[in-house]
């Protein structure tokens, strides 16, 4: 008993080593989202390039896709911009634009000066679509696989690396 | 003890004093209730909601967009009267539990929720085994040095 | 120039430790004595490289050196003088040269402290200590260096000190928090000792006791100032948020009580020998586990130093070596030491025994709510969660009750067994006289009667009856009074100082008010019976910010209190804080928090009221003083 009582501060400090080392191994500095397997929310909401016309989750139609939330305040969103071009050009994935909390005019005009990767942006200027995707601010970028599931949710910047890591496996 | 006497006869006259005091219009509160009671709700609700953004902010302390975007949802929640619970709910649909500070009670926390006070009952049901076996040990030595007076004795005999 | 002599200086320190730690335990084990005389000259010696280091950095950040990459990031030419010297261990590379500097500190201390210092016990705690400054430095030298320069293009300009950074309070709460966490250093390094030197009885908790105790003192007030920095300082009228930051503090403080309490039964009575060795080094553990979760970068918090998960690996590197290899000789010491003194469930000992189980359960607890979540995440492959507030303040409840419990009767438990208890009678009544009295001053002074602060006016009145109440009463005459008081003033100072903090809290927690709304310029709002007026708002410059500035008049009774807040635009950084207007009496703090200016001359204003809140840290400060004053009647009796 006495042995016991003596090693066992040991025991415990050691598998409390391991776990403080896997900890340092974590590569996830973003909150995962919950809508991972989930179809896309219902929304009523107008598009950017037209005041009048309403959009609602069946106008995001074709799959596989990715919705992008977007906005001219969002400095990494310019950094974001041309993979998104870029991605346009060379995959046959659609992208969905949400404009999130921004001024419809600046929309148009940045996406007019440079280039608009879009099918269509969504104009959520409340941020109610974004509340319920999960959304805390801007890049974000959600993928919609065939089914029509949503299958990652990246935050931050795409890049070619985080889209070959997170989201061509879902693509298959 | 004067201070202190001043101050109780201070507090009396404050009493009296804030009784001819307009109040000025509700409507320039920043998120206007219409019972006291759902006041203290909502307020206490942002202090239990994490920031999804913030590094480490509960929504009451938050300054960020998204944490005044769902200040204004949650208030707006509370005056359509639902319930703590599903203001939660509506919150984890979206953000998941990582934006409640208590986490839920379930299985997959009950170690967190049960462990510290399960640790304290183990630990003082240790300190009394040992304490039992130490008391036997020390009675043992008294039996066997009684014993060995004993026999000392009625050897001497 | 100077850079590369504060450089020279680290590296030579880490020679010198390098021989410090390794000399006195060959000299040990091959039985060769050299002189035992290097163990004094050799911390000065520590102890000067280091400071003068320390000082060539300073000196760095007064000249507005940006060539050095440190400075260049975290100082600025607008910042005023005292906080560019206080910008030195703003961040992570410079707060560690000031860690060093702390446990150098700590070693010349103990040296010195000591007639003689020409035994083996002494001569391995030597060791020891140099041992961890050793770890420190190394990892400073590799990972972490403040004097790297920037050439061959270094900027004219800096970054800047965070501006919430920039205050008074700031400045001085590292150097107290980092003196408590090396302090540690020195029970941890004196428990080595008498395990190795098969020295364990009364004389090592003699020796211990004192420097457990200092550091518990500067961990009260480097903790207390945090707190009450964070009150004024983050606009929200909280004072402690169960942030990981917070609890990497709060938990050795919590074992090193438990500590001090525990030397004092081996001390008195030879027993609890593997409790206080097992509590020297988990105080130490847990200062170094802090330091791991503030430092790598697991843990995300409001004020974690940001990193670097490779910085991590070398502090768990550190952390790994003295912990384990101090668990290890705690499992093969020489077990025959145990002496077998017998005491019943209600003798001092047993109270003792529950204090020290109560504290460290409560410890380990705090630690593993904080860590939890990452090990929730790695279990269910995802999931994440989180630990606040919420589940902490109900965790902490019942601990605290049971501790508030022991203090109070704690002086009038004996050795061994306690016979006499009619003072638990006397308790009762004084308790109960004082929980009354209590009640109708707060009913008088804030107008209402809350169940909410019920248990903390409990605990206090209890604490109070039983180390200071009861006492007055019952002991004549008043010799008798004061010489025992004399005997345990630094216990009752203490006892006294957490009655305090428990009542503060209680109180803030139910009778404040608050308020959050719009007001122009003219307006007034009743906040349950204080009057808050806007009266004006101005502009005002300092010397590198702009700031709106709001003036308030609060009205109660015939009083009429001015009070400001502002909103600071700091130029380099574009970074906008706000200055909470705070006016303070003896029974409550009027706190007002200017936000945005919605539109014209309306502001969005967070009012609050909050009584007792000072009374926080007033106890925390009476704790400090009760912890310094039973060390330093300790180490008087030594010298």
């Amino acid at each position: 008993m006495k042995k016991i009582i003596d090693i066992a501060p040991l025991v415990v400090f050691v598998l409390l080593v391991l776990a403080l080392f896997s900890f340092l191994q974590r590569d996830n500095n973003q909150l995962n989202s919950v809508l991972i397997d989930k179809n896309f929310p219902e929304f009523t909401l107008t598009k950017l390039e037209d005041e009048d016309i309403i959009l609602s989750k069946s106008d995001i139609s074709h799959f596989p896709a990715i919705v992008n939330v977007w906005a001219t305040w969002c400095i990494t969103c310019r950094v974001e911009h041309p993979f998104l071009l870029n991605l346009k050009k060379e995959s046959k994935i659609k992208i969905y634009g949400l404009n999130y909390k921004d001024d419809r005019q600046k929309a148009l005009s940045l996406l007019e000066r440079d280039g608009n990767p879009f099918e269509f942006s969504i104009y959520d200027k409340e941020g109610s679509l974004a509340i319920d995707l999960g959304v805390y601010g801007a890049p974000e970028t959600f993928l919609i696989n065939s089914d029509g599931i949503i299958k990652t949710r990246h935050v931050g910047a795409l890049t070619p690396e985080i889209w070959n890591k997170k989201f061509v496996i879902h693509l298959k | 003890m004067k201070s202190l006497f001043f101050s109780i006869i201070l507090a009396i006259s404050q009493v009296i004093w804030s009784v001819g005091i307009q109040n000025l219009d509700v409507q320039k509160e920043l998120y206007p209730f219409d019972t006291g009671e759902e006041e203290i709700r909502f307020n206490k609700l942002l202090d239990d909601y994490r920031c999804p953004k913030c590094q480490s902010s509960n929504l009451s302390g938050s300054n960020s967009p998204i944490a005044r975007d769902l200040k204004i949802e949650i208030y707006r929640l509370v005056k359509e009267g639902k319930k703590d619970y599903e203001i939660t709910e509506f919150l984890t649909q979206r953000y998941g539990d990582f934006i409640l500070y208590k986490p839920p009670f379930q299985p997959s926390t009950y170690l967190l929720w049960i462990g510290p006070f399960a640790l304290l009952l183990i630990a003082i049901l240790c300190v009394f085994l040992v304490k039992r076996s130490k008391q036997k040990k020390v009675s043992d030595t008294d039996l066997r040095a009684l014993k060995k007076k004993f026999k000392s004795e009625s050897e001497k005999r | 120039m100077i850079p590369e002599i504060g450089h020279l200086l680290l590296i030579g320190a880490l020679v010198v430790t390098f021989i410090g730690g390794c000399l006195p335990i060959y000299e040990f084990f091959s039985k060769k004595y050299y002189s035992q005389s290097y163990v004094r000259p050799f911390s000065v010696l520590t102890a000067f490289l280091v400071s003068g280091s320390l000082i060539c950095l300073i000196y760095s950040f007064l000249v507005d050196d940006f060539s050095v990459a440190y400075v260049a990031t975290n100082s600025n030419t607008l910042l005023p003088n005292y906080y560019k010297f206080a910008a030195t261990w703003g961040a992570h590379e410079g707060s560690l040269v000031l860690w060093v500097l702390c446990l150098s500190l700590w070693l010349v201390a103990y040296m010195f402290s000591k007639r003689d210092v020409n035994d083996p016990f002494s001569s391995i705690t030597f060791a020891i200590m140099n041992q961890v400054i050793f770890a420190f430095v190394l990892f400073t030298l590799f990972t972490s260096n403040p004097f790297e320069r920037l050439l061959p293009f270094s900027p004219l300009e800096g970054g800047d000190l965070n501006p919430s950074l920039q205050d008074f309070a700031f400045t001085i709460h590292p150097p107290l928090l980092y003196l408590g966490y090396s302090g540690l250093a020195l029970p941890f390094s004196l428990a080595i000792a008498a395990m190795i030197t098969n020295n364990i009885d009364s004389l090592w908790a003699r020796n211990a006791r004192p420097w457990s105790l200092l550091s518990c003192a500067f961990l009260t007030l480097g903790i207390g100032l945090g707190s009450w920095w964070a009150y004024y300082e983050l606009g929200w009228g909280g004072w402690w948020f169960w942030d990981p930051v917070e609890n990497a503090a709060f938990v050795p403080w919590l074992i090193s009580i438990a500590l001090f309490h525990s030397l004092i039964v081996t001390e008195r009575r030879g027993v609890f020998k593997n409790w206080s060795l097992l509590l020297s080094i988990l105080s130490f553990a847990a200062s170094l586990l802090g330091t791991f979760l503030v430092r790598s970068g697991v843990l995300t918090s409001v004020h974690a130093f940001a990193l670097d998960p490779e910085r991590g690996l070398f502090i768990l590197g550190i952390f790994t070596y003295f912990v384990f290899g101090a668990l290890l000789i705690y499992s093969l010491k020489n077990t025959k030491t145990q002496s077998e003194s017998t005491y019943s469930l209600t003798s001092v000992e047993f109270g003792f025994l529950l204090n020290n189980l109560l504290l460290v359960v409560l410890a380990i607890s705090i630690m593993f709510g904080t860590i939890f979540p990452l090990l929730y995440e790695a279990y269910t492959n995802g999931d994440q969660v989180s630990v606040g507030p919420p589940y902490f303040n109900v965790l902490i409840l019942p601990f605290a009750i049971g501790l508030g419990f022991l203090q109070g009767i704690g002086l009038f438990l004996g050795w061994s067994d306690t016979k006499d208890f009619k003072f638990v009678n006397r308790l009762l009544i004084e308790t109960l006289t004082m929980l009354i009295v209590i009640n109708i001053i707060l009913y008088f002074l804030f107008g209402s009667f809350n169940t909410g602060s019920l248990v903390a006016c409990l605990l206090f009145s209890w604490i109070v009856s039983g180390n200071f109440l009861d006492i007055v009463i019952n002991k004549r005459p008043l010799n008798k009074i004061k010489s025992f008081l004399n005997f345990r003033l630094g216990a009752i100072f203490a006892h006294l100082g957490i009655a305090f903090l428990v009542l503060g809290i209680g109180v803030v927690s139910s009778y404040s008010s608050e308020k959050e709304l719009l007001l122009s310029v003219g307006e007034s709002y009743d906040l349950d019976g204080y009057v808050f007026e806007f009266e004006n708002l101005s502009s005002e410059k300092g010397p590198n910010y702009i700031a709106d500035v709001a003036s308030l008049k609060i009205q109660e009774n015939a009083q009429a209190i001015s009070l400001s807040s502002e909103k600071r635009n700091y130029l380099s950084a574009n970074q906008v804080t706000t200055e909470v207007g705070i006016v303070a009496d003896l029974f409550k703090d009027y706190y007002v928090a200017l936000g945005e200016n919605i539109e014209g001359d309306t502001w969005s204003f967070r009012l609050q009221v909050k009584p007792f809140v000072r009374w926080i840290w007033f106890g925390a400060l009476l704790v400090a003083i009760g912890t310094f004053i039973s060390s330093i009647k300790l180490l008087r009796k030594e010298t």
